[in-house]
Order: structure tokens, then sequence, then C-alpha cells
């Protein structure tokens, strides 16, 4: 926990500076976690209020101050959810973006070693966004959550509130469709440069 | 290889982490975010204001109709029960005058 329990239960009976407390300690992970999760930096603070927003209106339903993270995750993969359910409908402008994104890369080009780095971690970012918009929203969030942001199945089960059994069947099965999207069509390069990456 | 692809997977999670730090929040964050809350709690204020008012007014409603209710289904029970015991004592002296009457 980031924060006290005390401070919990001062912000569910209503006060204001407890509630700010509370979003300053936890703003800048829900912020980043959000930005994994639905791969665009542009809505990121916007998907992050609306995780805070609906904190705000449901803490009076909290059952108690231990469950709080867990509450907060599920609030966070709630929000990204209904972005990313949002956000498929409008695929176009989606695309749209992602030529504005090639062209600021080709910029970049031009530049030294710091942008080269800058470059391959676009080119990472975009090639999963890619393999994470093969599969379906729930996929997605759940492979992020576990592959990416690194909970454990006993938090995913608090987030969930799914048995471990269930959720290794789920996140099984969603990391073969991934593999399936992968092997369909990943450039190669991308992948070994990735994995350089993450071992160096 | 099923294996290396396995493996090529998590390096390309464990890459995607590293190119994808958590981002700084812009100074905007806290009143926007301030901002929404006001701006739904004014609705929302407005609403359950109208919802206290209609829920009394249910209750009320609910307790005149129960009082008219009883009222009204209590007035027959009586008039039913009175009936029966008329009833039952007019046959009391029919059954009394039949017997009395052949032995006279």
């Amino acid at each position: 926990m980031l924060v006290a329990f005390e401070l919990v239960q001062s912000a569910k009976e209503g006060d204001a500076s407890a509630f700010n407390a509370i979003v300053s300690a936890y703003r800048k992970r829900i912020l980043g976690t959000i930005a994994r999760l639905i791969g665009r930096p542009e809505d990121v603070e916007d998907v992050a209020q609306e995780v805070f927003l609906r904190l705000y209106y449901s803490l009076d339903q909290l059952r108690a101050p231990e469950v709080f993270e867990p509450w907060l995750y599920r609030l966070t993969v709630n929000a990204a959810y209904d972005y990313l359910r949002r956000s498929r409908r409008r695929q176009e402008s989606r695309m749209a973006d992602l030529s504005e994104q090639s062209v600021v890369m080709a910029d970049a080009q031009a530049g030294g070693k710091r942008q080269e780095e800058e470059l391959e971690r676009t080119r990472v970012r975009e090639l999963v966004d890619e393999l994470l918009g093969a599969v379906s929203t729930e996929d997605r969030i759940l492979l992020t959550l576990k592959e990416v942001e690194g909970l454990s199945l006993k938090e995913l089960e608090k987030v969930y509130g799914v048995n471990e059994n269930a959720l290794k069947v789920r996140l099984f099965r969603a990391r073969q469709r991934v593999l399936k999207a992968y092997q369909a069509g990943r450039p190669e390069a991308a992948l070994t440069s990735a994995e350089a990456q993450s071992e160096g | 290889m099923p294996f290396d692809e396995e493996r090529n997977l998590d390096g390309l999670f464990a890459a995607y982490r590293e190119a994808t730090p958590d981002p700084e929040p812009s100074p905007e964050f806290m009143p926007g975010l301030w901002q929404k809350i006001e701006a739904r709690r004014s609705p929302t204020v407005y609403w359950r204001r109208w919802a206290n008012v209609f829920v009394t007014g249910a209750l009320a409603a609910s307790v005149l109709l129960s009082v008219a209710l009883f009222s009204l289904s209590s007035g027959p029970t009586a008039g039913f029960v009175d009936s029966l015991v008329e009833d039952e004592a007019t046959e009391i002296a029919f059954v009394e005058a039949s017997q009395e009457g052949p032995a006279r």
C-alpha cells in the first residue's frame, strides 16, 4: 500500500484532502498502467482522471481499506476496458494517428543514438500494440496486467474476483491467441531487436 | 520452435514495459479531476434531491393507502359477522318454535 489505511478511511468519510493525498500517491502508477493498457499516450491522462472520478464516487462502497489496491486496479481495468471498446469503434482515426507517428519517426531518423533508441522504443510499442490489438479487449487487459505490469496470480484473483485456476486457463488461452497473431505477421527484425533490448 | 516463440514473446513484453515508463502527470491533472468531480456532482445532487422527494411522497401515499384499505376492509367484515349472528339467532328461534309447536 502506498498510503495508510486511515487515509483511505478518511477519504471514504468524505475528507477531500485525504482523497487528494491518495490521488497524489497513486496517480503516477495508474498513469503508467493505463499507458501500457491502452497504448495511446494522448488519452492516458483522461482515462486516469476517469479512474479517480469513479474512485471518488464509489469509495463509500469499499468494504475495508485493506482491499483498496485491488479495488483501484479493478476501476483502472474497467476504465481502460471502456476506453478500448470505444476506441475500437474509432479504428480509422487510429490509423491516421499511426501514419502521423511514422512521420515523427522518420524525422527522428536524422538524429543521433538517443533518437535511435527512441525510435526502437516506438517500434516495440507499436509492435506490442499491434499484437495486443489482434486479440480481444479482455485478453489484452489480462495479458498486460500479468506479463507487462507483473501482477501475480493472487493479485489478479482479487482484481477479477475469480479463482486462480480459472485465471490460469484464461491466461493460457490469451497467450496462445497472441502467439498466433505473432506467428501470423510479426516482422522478424523488430522481434530480434526487442529481445536484444530486454536482455541488455 | 514453440519454446523460442514463448521466450520471444516474454522478451517482447519486457521490452514493452521498458519502452513505456510511467508518465509524469501534467499540472492540470488535479484541477481537471476536481472539475470532473464537480461536474458530475451537480446532476447527482439534483437527482438525489428529487429521488428523496419522490421516495417520501411514495411512502406517505402507501401509508395513506394502507390506512384507507384497512378501514374499508374492517367495515364489511364486521357487517358479515353481525349478519351471521343475526342469522344464527333467527335460525335458533325457528328451531325453538318448531320444537315447541307439536307439543301444544
